[in-house]
């Protein structure tokens, strides 16, 4: 409505009046009174009804015109532009709005065609289609450009509405209008082009990101709506092979993940819910993918689609599983462990607290990690028991320093015993933690307390063993040849028994201490060392003196240990004991060849008797005397010798049997008795004797009487076994000799043959059998020297060259 | 096949009663034979050798058989045993120990130096004579003897 347009004054009302009654046909003069009072009655009524007509006009008009103000404003001050335009396009109306919009004012607008207004670019299609549009402007949106003195065009959006607005008169035709909304789409375009570069740049984004973006829609069937370029890079399949494929994503999953897809299925998707799979890629390889769908419903809440981007997490994948594979590593190896582990934080107080223990430290302990966690050792065990534990960690804390220490603790888990390490560790320039290790030791101390005890048992037994004992060392020469021995340990009784003190011999060789060592004790103690397996022996060592039994063994390689005891003393008695037995046994020996001898020498003389006599008996039947007398002279011949060898025999028993009293005597005398004893049997002969004897005779000891029979015997051999020789010489002498007296008998006769000298002193031995005596002389010397503890032996180079005659009588304290 | 010619016996004894005694025993035996004696084992090596006065064939004949006892001075009889049977000219005789001794180590002895046969003396006169009898029969009348070797 323009605004120049206003209610009619009622001046020109009345001339409209005026000229429509002149118009119309009907005069007054026809009327009848009654039609004119009639008439001057509606008129006045028709007065009235006008002047209430007009007031009400008048409020009427007023509310019009108020109405019209207002719908003015409003038609003015709407947002949307409006223009009315007639068919051809002629602007009627049009608001300030749009005046404002192409920065134009109202008369410059109206009554111009409306393709004045619009751009050049879309007019000629404006044209083409204003027609159809004025027609059927129903749903009908048009875009298009309006010029604009500054912006040189802008973008307007026409909304078209046909108005046939109310006729001024019933005479008009009906007019129809064309209500034009017209909207500025310069904002909205603006905002299309942000969102269209927005688009871009988020399209970009997706197109560029390396993570793959798809949206997957299910109606009317599944496909792939859209699949980010990423995919090729991600799985290897292009986005128009999923295209191609709308199944390609099941297939990408591996199999054992598909149940996970599964459950999400029916369980529903929760927006924002992360799903990591495993994919497949076209080259085979495996990766991970971590999915985020977003389901889309259409109005309905029916599922029609599915949004979601999918990122290679395979690093991260690989990177967790690593990161969970070495948290169980961890987790293993801390839990794992049979020591205790415990791990402490020191807060910047200094105070400390348990954080974490092990399975080892719980079990050991008894102590739940719920139990510790975040306490005290004081608030955990106690004052008494906690200080001492803080005491400890102090300890590691102040010197910086692992400690180790050994403590025995009472807890719920037993009473035990610990080898405890702490190790500082430092965070942020401070000692933040300390980790603890406690190795359970209980058992140990008890076998360790028990190996003590053992070895104090062992050292005691060390210590007080009668054997002697020595741990050595061997050394060995280039060769591998034993060579020495080096002392490494060696107990008591070892002192005692060698006489050699632990210091002088512990670090010494063998043949530093004893230069001269026998080289057989060498050589055994090198076979048990190299592992020849344990000897047992004894053996004679000169430089000591000693004789010793040793056990030997080896109780490491390259080493022997030696058990030895002193067996000299036995050794001695044994030796004695040996000698004791082989006297007997000679004496045995003797015995029996006395025995034999004896019965032998007493048979002979029978044979020739018993032999005889028969020849005798025979003789005399013969009548033969002579015969006979000779015969009974050899039977009474044979009989003496059997006298004088029973004499004999009991002679010789007689001197072990009967002793004299001994006593201290010079053997000079005995000797000047035997041989005036001799001379007698010497002039008897006729023969002349040369004695020789020593001067200085010694004092003997021993039976006065025996020692006579001795010297008379020696000298009657030398006599009789002078021989032919012109000049027999008979020496008597002596000799001294350790613990002994050496006496001699020499004659210069005619000696005896070298096998001949061990028998002579045997009983009823006689060399020359022609020879006076019965062979018992020399066995009585024998006998009687035995006796008396000393020896006889003979001395002679052979035959013709005379004997010596020796016999020994021991030294006592008096002689 | 019986020999005719006397037995040749060397007794080797050094008592000289029994050499007496078995000298009349071996002049009784019917069978001839010439008997002869030694003192020891020196006379009888040298006997058997033809050293010395031995060297008289007649009179000391180089024996059949040695009556040989053991206990001799000088040389004892496993010596002269030992040199009999050692010796390539001597020891093909027949030895007969006869000796008082019964003892097992002699006899061993005597046997292992090849002893042809070991007699012991008996105590016994009688018995004594049965074993030389027996001696005169078996050895001088049965055994058969070999010649001497060459010299």
């Amino acid at each position: 409505m323009t605004e120049n347009k206003q209610l009619s004054s009622s001046e020109s009302l009345r001339q409209q009046a005026l000229a429509r009654l002149s118009d119309s046909a009907v005069s007054l003069s026809e009327l009848s009174h009654e039609q004119i009072l009639k008439l001057a009655h509606e008129l006045q009524v028709h007065q009235i009804e006008l002047e209430l007509q007009n007031e009400e006009l008048k409020s009427t008009t007023a509310e019009l015109e108020r109405a019209q103000l207002l719908f003015s404003t409003i038609f003015n001050r709407s947002p949307t532009g409006y223009l009315l335009l007639d068919e051809q396009g002629i602007v009627q109306e049009a608001n300030l709005t749009f005046c404002n919009l192409i920065k134009s004012s109202l008369d410059q607008v109206l009554g111009k065609p409306v393709q004045t207004f619009i751009d050049d670019a879309d007019r000629p299609a404006f044209l083409s289609r204003y027609r159809a549009l004025f027609r059927q402007p129903k749903d009908k949106l048009i875009e298009l450009r309006l010029k604009h003195p500054q912006k040189g065009f802008i973008w307007v959006r026409l909304q078209a509405e046909r108005l046939s607005p109310p006729k001024v008169n019933e005479h008009e035709p009906q007019t129809e209008w064309l209500l034009l909304a017209v909207v500025d789409l310069t904002a909205q375009k603006a905002a299309e082009q942000a969102l269209r570069l927005s688009e871009q740049r988020y399209r970009n984004l997706i197109e560029n990101s390396r993570d793959l973006v798809y949206r997957i829609s299910f109606v009317p069937q599944q496909h792939f709506e859209y699949v980010s370029p990423s995919a090729t890079a991600i799985t290897g399949y292009t986005p128009e092979e999923h295209y191609a494929d709308p199944y390609l994503g099941y297939k990408l999953i591996h199999p054992e993940d598909l149940p996970l897809l599964q459950k999400i299925a029916t369980e529903g998707i929760k927006p924002d819910q992360k799903l990591v799979l495993r994919w497949r890629r076209k080259d085979g390889r495996l990766i991970w993918m971590e999915q985020q769908n977003t389901p889309i419903f259409d109005a309905q809440g029916n599922l029609i689609a599915l949004e979601g981007f999918a990122q290679d997490v395979t690093e991260r994948k690989e990177a967790e599983l690593a990161l969970q594979n070495l948290l169980q590593e961890y987790d293993v190896l801390f839990n794992g462990v049979q020591d205790a582990v415990f791990l402490i934080e020191v807060d910047e107080a200094g105070e400390f607290r348990y954080l974490r223990t092990n399975l080892a430290h719980q079990k050991k302990t008894g102590i739940s990690l719920e139990m510790i966690q975040g306490k005290t050792p004081i608030e955990l065990v106690g004052e008494e028991l906690g200080s001492v534990l803080c005491a400890n960690y102090q300890r590691c804390l102040d010197s910086g320093q692992p400690v180790t220490y050994e403590e025995t603790l009472d807890l719920p888990g037993g009473r035990r015993t610990w080898s405890t390490t702490l190790t500082p560790v430092w965070r942020e320039g401070r000692i933040k933690y300390i980790v603890g290790a406690a190795t359970d030791i209980t058992e140990q101390k008890a076998a360790l307390e028990t190996i003590h005890l053992s070895k104090q048992r062992y050292r005691t037994l060390f210590a007080n063993m009668v054997e002697g004992f020595a741990l050595n060392e061997m050394i060995w020469d280039d060769n591998g040849q034993p060579i020495d021995y080096r002392f490494l340990e060696v107990n008591p009784a070892f002192e005692k028994l060698t006489g050699l003190k632990a210091e002088q011999v512990i670090g010494k060789t063998a043949r530093q201490l004893v230069p001269r060592l026998e080289a057989h004790w060498i050589e055994r103690y090198g076979e048990v060392a190299a592992g020849g397996g344990e000897q047992v022996f004894e053996e004679y060592t000169q430089e000591l003196g000693k004789w010793y039994e040793v056990r030997a063994f080896c109780p490491k390689p390259g080493y022997f240990a030696a058990v030895f005891i002193d067996v000299t003393q036995r050794k001695r008695l044994e030796a004695e004991r040996e000698q004791l037995i082989q006297d007997l046994q000679r004496k045995n020996a003797e015995l029996g060849q006395f025995t034999y001898t004896v019965s032998h020498d007493l048979k002979s003389p029978l044979i020739t008797i018993l032999g005889f006599l028969a020849f005798v008996e025979q003789s005399l039947d013969q009548g033969d005397l002579a015969q006979a007398k000779a015969d009974l002279q050899r039977i009474r011949f044979a009989a003496e010798k059997m006298q004088a060898l029973l004499e004999g025999l009991l002679e010789l028993s007689r001197i072990g049997r009967v002793a004299n009293a001994p006593s201290c005597f010079p053997i000079g005398e005995v000797v000047m008795e035997a041989v005036q004893l001799l001379f007698g049997n010497i002039q008897h002969q006729g023969r002349t004797v040369d004695f020789e004897i020593a001067p200085g005779l010694p004092l003997v000891y021993g039976d006065r009487a025996r020692l006579l029979q001795v010297m008379q015997n020696l000298l009657d051999n030398a006599l009789k076994y002078m021989g032919e020789q012109p000049n027999p010489r008979i020496e008597i002498g002596w000799r001294d000799a350790p613990d002994e007296i050496h006496l001699f008998v020499r004659d210069n006769g005619i000696g005896i043959e070298a096998e001949q000298q061990e028998k002579i002193f045997g009983l009823f031995e006689k060399l020359d059998p022609r020879a006076q005596g019965y062979g018992v002389g020399l066995a009585l010397v024998k006998r009687i020297i035995e006796v008396h503890g000393g020896r006889v032996w003979v001395e002679s180079e052979g035959e013709g060259k005379g004997s010596t005659f020796w016999f020994s009588l021991p030294k006592t304290h008096q002689t | 096949m019986r020999s005719q010619e006397p037995i040749k016996i060397l007794l080797v004894e050094d008592n000289p009663d029994h050499a007496e005694l078995l000298r009349r025993l071996f002049e009784s035996y019917l069978v001839k034979n010439i008997f002869c004696h030694v003192e020891d084992g020196e006379q009888a090596i040298a006997y058997l050798n033809r050293q010395g006065k031995y060297a008289d064939d007649l009179r000391y004949p180089y024996p059949n058989i040695i009556l040989l006892d053991l206990r001799l001075p000088k040389v004892d009889g496993f010596q002269v045993l030992e040199h009999i049977k050692t010796s390539s000219r001597h020891r093909h005789l027949v030895v007969v120990i006869l000796t008082s001794s019964r003892e097992e180590r002699d006899i061993q002895r005597a046997y292992q130096a090849y002893a042809n046969s070991y007699l012991v003396k008996p105590l016994n006169p009688n018995e004594m004579m049965d074993v030389l009898r027996h001696l005169g029969l078996y050895w001088l009348k049965w055994n058969v003897y070999a010649s001497p070797v060459p010299n």
